[in-house]
Protein backbone atom coordinates (compact mmCIF):
# COMPACT_ATOMS: atom_id res chain seq x y z
CA UNK A 1 0.00 0.00 0.00
CA UNK A 2 1.74 3.35 -1.35
CA UNK A 3 0.08 7.07 -0.63
CA UNK A 4 -2.52 7.14 -3.40
CA UNK A 5 -3.64 3.88 -2.65
CA UNK A 6 -3.93 5.46 1.05
CA UNK A 7 -5.91 8.23 -0.63
CA UNK A 8 -8.01 6.17 -2.71
CA UNK A 9 -8.75 4.36 0.32
CA UNK A 10 -9.77 6.52 2.57
CA UNK A 11 -12.03 8.96 -0.33
CA UNK A 12 -13.56 5.14 -0.26
CA UNK A 13 -13.76 4.28 3.52
CA UNK A 14 -17.18 4.16 4.50
CA UNK A 15 -19.22 2.80 7.72
CA UNK A 16 -21.96 1.92 9.35
CA UNK A 17 -24.94 4.13 8.19
CA UNK A 18 -27.29 6.08 10.36
CA UNK A 19 -30.14 6.69 9.38
CA UNK A 20 -32.02 10.65 10.43
CA UNK A 21 -33.72 8.92 13.33
CA UNK A 22 -30.76 7.15 15.23
CA UNK A 23 -28.75 10.53 14.45
CA UNK A 24 -31.51 12.62 16.02
CA UNK A 25 -30.83 10.53 19.14
CA UNK A 26 -27.24 11.87 19.52
CA UNK A 27 -28.21 15.07 19.45
CA UNK A 28 -30.34 14.65 23.03
CA UNK A 29 -27.89 15.20 25.98
CA UNK A 30 -29.69 12.35 27.61
CA UNK A 31 -28.36 9.76 25.29
CA UNK A 32 -24.85 11.34 24.78
CA UNK A 33 -21.86 9.08 26.36
CA UNK A 34 -20.48 11.25 29.20
CA UNK A 35 -22.46 14.02 29.60
CA UNK A 36 -25.86 12.27 31.05
CA UNK A 37 -23.12 10.08 33.37
CA UNK A 38 -21.98 13.39 34.69
CA UNK A 39 -24.88 15.32 34.66
CA UNK A 40 -26.68 12.29 36.85
CA UNK A 41 -23.18 12.57 39.07
CA UNK A 42 -23.38 16.58 39.40
CA UNK A 43 -27.41 16.19 40.70
CA UNK A 44 -26.89 13.59 43.14
CA UNK A 45 -23.79 15.56 44.56
CA UNK A 46 -25.95 18.49 44.70
CA UNK A 47 -28.76 16.91 47.03
CA UNK A 48 -26.17 15.19 48.92
CA UNK A 49 -24.73 18.50 49.75
CA UNK A 50 -28.40 20.17 50.22
CA UNK A 51 -28.79 17.28 52.41
CA UNK A 52 -26.19 17.72 54.42
CA UNK A 53 -26.14 21.49 54.87
CA UNK A 54 -30.13 21.00 56.06
CA UNK A 55 -28.84 18.56 58.99
CA UNK A 56 -25.06 19.21 59.39
CA UNK A 57 -26.36 22.61 61.64
CA UNK A 58 -28.13 19.68 64.03
CA UNK A 59 -26.35 16.62 63.62
CA UNK A 60 -22.69 18.31 63.83
CA UNK A 61 -23.53 20.98 66.47
CA UNK A 62 -23.61 23.91 64.08
CA UNK A 63 -25.30 26.24 66.40
CA UNK A 64 -22.25 25.74 68.71
CA UNK A 65 -19.82 27.18 66.13
CA UNK A 66 -19.71 30.83 65.63
CA UNK A 67 -21.54 32.36 62.68
CA UNK A 68 -18.44 32.70 60.33
CA UNK A 69 -17.28 29.14 60.38
CA UNK A 70 -20.95 28.08 59.23
CA UNK A 71 -20.69 30.74 56.27
CA UNK A 72 -17.47 29.71 55.63
CA UNK A 73 -18.65 25.95 55.17
CA UNK A 74 -21.97 26.35 53.31
CA UNK A 75 -19.82 29.37 50.85
CA UNK A 76 -16.90 26.53 49.94
CA UNK A 77 -19.87 24.05 49.25
CA UNK A 78 -21.53 26.30 46.46
CA UNK A 79 -18.28 27.05 45.64
CA UNK A 80 -17.54 23.24 44.80
CA UNK A 81 -20.67 23.00 43.38
CA UNK A 82 -20.03 25.58 41.46
CA UNK A 83 -16.65 24.10 39.99
CA UNK A 84 -18.06 20.93 39.26
CA UNK A 85 -20.86 23.25 37.26
CA UNK A 86 -18.24 24.94 34.89
CA UNK A 87 -16.29 21.33 34.38
CA UNK A 88 -20.10 20.04 33.02
CA UNK A 89 -20.44 23.49 30.76
CA UNK A 90 -16.92 22.83 29.59
CA UNK A 91 -17.28 19.31 28.36
CA UNK A 92 -20.36 20.17 27.15
CA UNK A 93 -19.66 23.25 25.15
CA UNK A 94 -15.80 22.86 23.92
CA UNK A 95 -14.05 25.43 22.02
CA UNK A 96 -14.52 25.87 18.86
CA UNK A 97 -12.65 28.53 17.30
CA UNK A 98 -12.04 29.66 13.53
CA UNK A 99 -9.21 26.69 13.18
CA UNK A 100 -7.91 24.05 15.52
CA UNK A 101 -4.73 25.76 16.13
CA UNK A 102 -6.42 28.82 18.06
CA UNK A 103 -9.30 26.63 19.39
CA UNK A 104 -6.60 24.56 21.37
CA UNK A 105 -4.69 28.07 21.96
CA UNK A 106 -8.19 29.30 23.56
CA UNK A 107 -8.61 25.46 25.52
CA UNK A 108 -5.40 26.17 27.09
CA UNK A 109 -6.11 29.21 28.48
CA UNK A 110 -9.52 27.92 30.09
CA UNK A 111 -8.25 24.67 31.60
CA UNK A 112 -5.57 27.39 33.35
CA UNK A 113 -8.49 29.28 34.65
CA UNK A 114 -10.52 26.29 35.66
CA UNK A 115 -7.81 24.80 37.29
CA UNK A 116 -7.08 27.39 39.10
CA UNK A 117 -10.28 27.54 40.15
CA UNK A 118 -11.13 24.35 41.29
CA UNK A 119 -7.56 24.54 43.10
CA UNK A 120 -8.51 27.30 44.93
CA UNK A 121 -11.95 25.45 45.33
CA UNK A 122 -10.09 22.44 46.66
CA UNK A 123 -8.21 24.34 49.44
CA UNK A 124 -11.05 26.74 50.49
CA UNK A 125 -13.46 23.85 51.41
CA UNK A 126 -11.04 21.36 52.96
CA UNK A 127 -10.03 24.35 54.84
CA UNK A 128 -13.55 25.33 55.64
CA UNK A 129 -14.40 21.71 56.66
CA UNK A 130 -11.63 21.10 58.86
CA UNK A 131 -12.03 24.50 60.79
CA UNK A 132 -15.66 23.67 60.94
CA UNK A 133 -14.84 20.64 62.51
CA UNK A 134 -12.16 21.57 64.73
CA UNK A 135 -13.76 25.35 65.73
CA UNK A 136 -14.99 25.20 69.59
CA UNK A 137 -13.82 22.07 70.61
CA UNK A 138 -11.24 20.38 72.89
CA UNK A 139 -8.27 18.75 71.42
CA UNK A 140 -6.92 15.43 72.88
CA UNK A 141 -3.97 13.45 71.90
CA UNK A 142 -6.14 11.36 70.08
CA UNK A 143 -7.85 14.39 68.30
CA UNK A 144 -5.01 15.60 67.01
CA UNK A 145 -3.99 12.26 65.44
CA UNK A 146 -7.09 12.18 63.19
CA UNK A 147 -6.56 15.97 62.40
CA UNK A 148 -3.45 14.78 61.42
CA UNK A 149 -4.63 11.95 59.40
CA UNK A 150 -7.13 14.53 57.84
CA UNK A 151 -4.93 16.85 56.62
CA UNK A 152 -2.35 14.92 54.93
CA UNK A 153 -5.51 12.96 53.30
CA UNK A 154 -6.71 16.57 52.16
CA UNK A 155 -2.73 17.06 50.78
CA UNK A 156 -2.67 14.09 48.71
CA UNK A 157 -6.09 14.60 47.04
CA UNK A 158 -4.73 18.08 46.45
CA UNK A 159 -1.26 17.16 44.98
CA UNK A 160 -3.01 14.29 43.03
CA UNK A 161 -5.59 16.67 41.18
CA UNK A 162 -2.47 19.07 40.86
CA UNK A 163 -1.03 16.91 38.93
CA UNK A 164 -3.59 16.00 36.40
CA UNK A 165 -4.80 19.56 35.60
CA UNK A 166 -0.53 20.04 35.05
CA UNK A 167 -0.98 16.87 32.80
CA UNK A 168 -3.97 17.61 31.04
CA UNK A 169 -2.76 21.49 30.33
CA UNK A 170 0.74 20.13 28.94
CA UNK A 171 -1.20 18.02 26.84
CA UNK A 172 -3.05 20.52 25.17
CA UNK A 173 0.12 22.66 25.09
CA UNK A 174 1.84 20.30 23.47
CA UNK A 175 -0.63 20.06 20.80
CA UNK A 176 -1.10 23.46 20.43
CA UNK A 177 2.84 23.80 19.35
CA UNK A 178 2.79 20.29 16.81
CA UNK A 179 0.14 22.76 14.94
CA UNK B 1 -33.40 23.87 11.20
CA UNK B 2 -32.89 20.13 13.11
CA UNK B 3 -34.44 18.84 9.88
CA UNK B 4 -31.78 20.63 7.62
CA UNK B 5 -29.15 19.11 10.00
CA UNK B 6 -30.29 15.59 10.23
CA UNK B 7 -30.12 15.18 6.36
CA UNK B 8 -26.50 17.12 6.12
CA UNK B 9 -24.91 15.03 8.66
CA UNK B 10 -26.85 11.72 7.27
CA UNK B 11 -25.35 12.64 3.71
CA UNK B 12 -21.81 13.80 4.90
CA UNK B 13 -21.77 10.98 7.66
CA UNK B 14 -18.82 9.50 5.78
CA UNK B 15 -16.27 12.11 7.87
CA UNK B 16 -17.43 11.55 10.85
CA UNK B 17 -16.86 7.93 10.42
CA UNK B 18 -13.25 7.83 9.36
CA UNK B 19 -12.19 10.46 11.82
CA UNK B 20 -14.43 8.26 15.03
CA UNK B 21 -12.10 5.12 13.04
CA UNK B 22 -8.54 6.99 12.71
CA UNK B 23 -8.68 8.36 16.38
CA UNK B 24 -10.41 5.67 18.67
CA UNK B 25 -9.26 2.16 18.53
CA UNK B 26 -11.99 0.05 20.11
CA UNK B 27 -15.53 0.04 18.19
CA UNK B 28 -17.37 1.49 21.36
CA UNK B 29 -15.07 4.31 21.57
CA UNK B 30 -15.24 4.81 17.79
CA UNK B 31 -19.30 5.08 18.39
CA UNK B 32 -18.64 7.23 21.70
CA UNK B 33 -16.60 9.72 19.48
CA UNK B 34 -19.50 9.20 16.44
CA UNK B 35 -21.89 10.13 18.95
CA UNK B 36 -20.30 13.14 20.39
CA UNK B 37 -19.35 14.82 16.93
CA UNK B 38 -22.89 14.39 15.87
CA UNK B 39 -23.82 15.95 19.25
CA UNK B 40 -20.82 18.89 18.63
CA UNK B 41 -21.90 19.18 14.97
CA UNK B 42 -25.24 20.32 16.14
CA UNK B 43 -24.27 22.57 18.87
CA UNK B 44 -22.25 24.51 16.17
CA UNK B 45 -24.98 24.49 13.59
CA UNK B 46 -26.59 27.81 14.36
CA UNK B 47 -23.15 29.57 13.67
CA UNK B 48 -22.40 27.88 10.40
CA UNK B 49 -22.20 30.57 7.66
CA UNK B 50 -22.18 28.73 4.66
CA UNK B 51 -18.99 30.53 3.88
CA UNK B 52 -16.60 27.18 3.62
CA UNK B 53 -18.18 24.24 2.05
CA UNK B 54 -20.27 21.84 4.76
CA UNK B 55 -17.48 18.89 4.73
CA UNK B 56 -15.07 21.58 5.31
CA UNK B 57 -17.00 22.90 8.32
CA UNK B 58 -17.70 19.44 9.13
CA UNK B 59 -14.05 18.31 9.13
CA UNK B 60 -13.11 21.25 11.64
CA UNK B 61 -15.63 20.64 14.22
CA UNK B 62 -15.01 16.75 13.76
CA UNK B 63 -11.35 17.20 14.43
CA UNK B 64 -11.31 19.49 16.72
CA UNK B 65 -14.07 17.00 18.95
CA UNK B 66 -11.85 14.10 18.53
CA UNK B 67 -8.64 16.30 19.49
CA UNK B 68 -10.00 18.08 22.57
CA UNK B 69 -11.55 15.32 24.18
CA UNK B 70 -8.13 14.53 26.80
CA UNK B 71 -7.62 10.80 27.51
CA UNK B 72 -4.91 9.27 30.13
CA UNK B 73 -2.22 7.72 27.73
CA UNK B 74 -2.85 4.52 28.27
CA UNK B 75 0.00 1.49 28.45
CA UNK B 76 1.89 1.18 24.86
CA UNK B 77 0.03 -1.67 23.33
CA UNK B 78 1.93 -2.95 20.24
CA UNK B 79 -0.75 -4.10 17.34
CA UNK B 80 0.16 -6.71 15.04
CA UNK B 81 0.05 -5.24 11.02
CA UNK B 82 -1.43 -8.58 10.52
CA UNK B 83 -5.12 -9.28 10.63
CA UNK B 84 -6.47 -12.87 12.42
CA UNK B 85 -5.85 -15.62 9.62
CA UNK B 86 -9.28 -17.12 10.36
CA UNK B 87 -11.06 -13.83 9.73
CA UNK B 88 -12.14 -15.35 6.68
CA UNK B 89 -15.18 -13.36 6.60
CA UNK B 90 -13.36 -9.83 6.26
CA UNK B 91 -13.30 -8.95 2.82
CA UNK B 92 -10.21 -7.95 1.13
CA UNK B 93 -12.01 -4.02 0.71
CA UNK B 94 -12.63 -4.02 4.35
CA UNK B 95 -9.37 -5.60 5.29
CA UNK B 96 -7.53 -3.03 3.11
CA UNK B 97 -9.41 -0.65 5.14
CA UNK B 98 -8.43 -1.92 8.49
CA UNK B 99 -4.98 -2.00 7.21
CA UNK B 100 -4.61 2.11 6.78
CA UNK B 101 -6.54 3.02 9.62
CA UNK B 102 -3.61 0.76 11.53
CA UNK B 103 -1.23 2.42 10.11
CA UNK B 104 -3.03 6.08 10.29
CA UNK B 105 -3.49 5.53 14.06
CA UNK B 106 0.11 5.52 14.61
CA UNK B 107 0.43 8.98 13.62
CA UNK B 108 -0.23 11.41 16.43
CA UNK B 109 -3.08 13.68 16.87
CA UNK B 110 -1.54 16.56 14.71
CA UNK B 111 -0.59 14.59 12.48
CA UNK B 112 -3.63 12.99 11.73
CA UNK B 113 -5.61 15.72 11.53
CA UNK B 114 -3.41 17.10 8.53
CA UNK B 115 -3.51 13.72 6.32
CA UNK B 116 -7.02 13.49 7.10
CA UNK B 117 -7.32 16.41 5.17
CA UNK B 118 -4.55 15.29 2.55
CA UNK B 119 -6.52 12.47 2.33
CA UNK B 120 -9.43 13.80 1.55
CA UNK B 121 -7.60 16.04 -1.71
CA UNK B 122 -8.08 19.28 0.36
CA UNK B 123 -5.75 22.15 -1.03
CA UNK B 124 -2.71 23.19 1.06
CA UNK B 125 -4.63 26.35 1.26
CA UNK B 126 -7.92 25.18 2.73
CA UNK B 127 -5.91 22.61 5.06
CA UNK B 128 -4.13 25.54 6.23
CA UNK B 129 -7.86 27.33 6.67
CA UNK B 130 -8.98 24.16 8.90
CA UNK B 131 -5.75 23.96 11.33
CA UNK B 132 -4.58 27.42 11.27
CA UNK B 133 -0.73 26.81 9.83
CA UNK B 134 0.71 28.61 7.15
CA UNK B 135 0.24 26.64 3.56
CA UNK B 136 4.24 26.47 3.28
CA UNK B 137 4.08 24.61 6.58
CA UNK B 138 1.55 22.20 5.44
CA UNK B 139 3.90 21.72 3.14
CA UNK B 140 6.41 20.65 5.27
CA UNK B 141 4.39 18.59 7.87
CA UNK B 142 3.13 16.97 4.74
CA UNK B 143 5.92 15.71 3.14
CA UNK B 144 7.11 14.55 7.09
CA UNK B 145 4.19 12.80 7.55
CA UNK B 146 4.19 11.05 3.82
CA UNK B 147 7.47 9.55 5.03
CA UNK B 148 6.40 8.42 8.52
CA UNK B 149 3.72 7.16 6.81
CA UNK B 150 5.68 5.27 4.37
CA UNK B 151 8.23 3.21 6.75
CA UNK B 152 4.89 2.55 8.73
CA UNK B 153 3.69 0.63 5.73
CA UNK B 154 6.96 -0.53 4.46
CA UNK B 155 7.16 -2.50 8.04
CA UNK B 156 4.66 -4.43 7.15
Amino acid sequence: MNIDDLKSGWQNAGGQTHNEKELEMMIKIQNHPSLKKIRLKLIIEAILLTILLFVYYDGFDGAEKPFYVNALLVASAVMYVTNNLLGFFLIKNPIHAANIKLALARQVATLKKISAFSMLSSVIYGASLLLFLTSEIVFTQRKYIILAGLIVGFVLLFYYSMINWQRKIAHFKTLEGEF
Amino acid sequence: MEKIFLQTIKEHQNIIHKISRMYRNTKEDQQDLFQEIVFQLWRAFPGFRQESKVSTWMYRIALNTAIAVYRKPKADIRLSNDLPEHADFITEASEQEELMYRALRQLNDSEKALISLYLEDYSYQEIAEVTGISENYVGVRLNRIKEKLKSILNQK
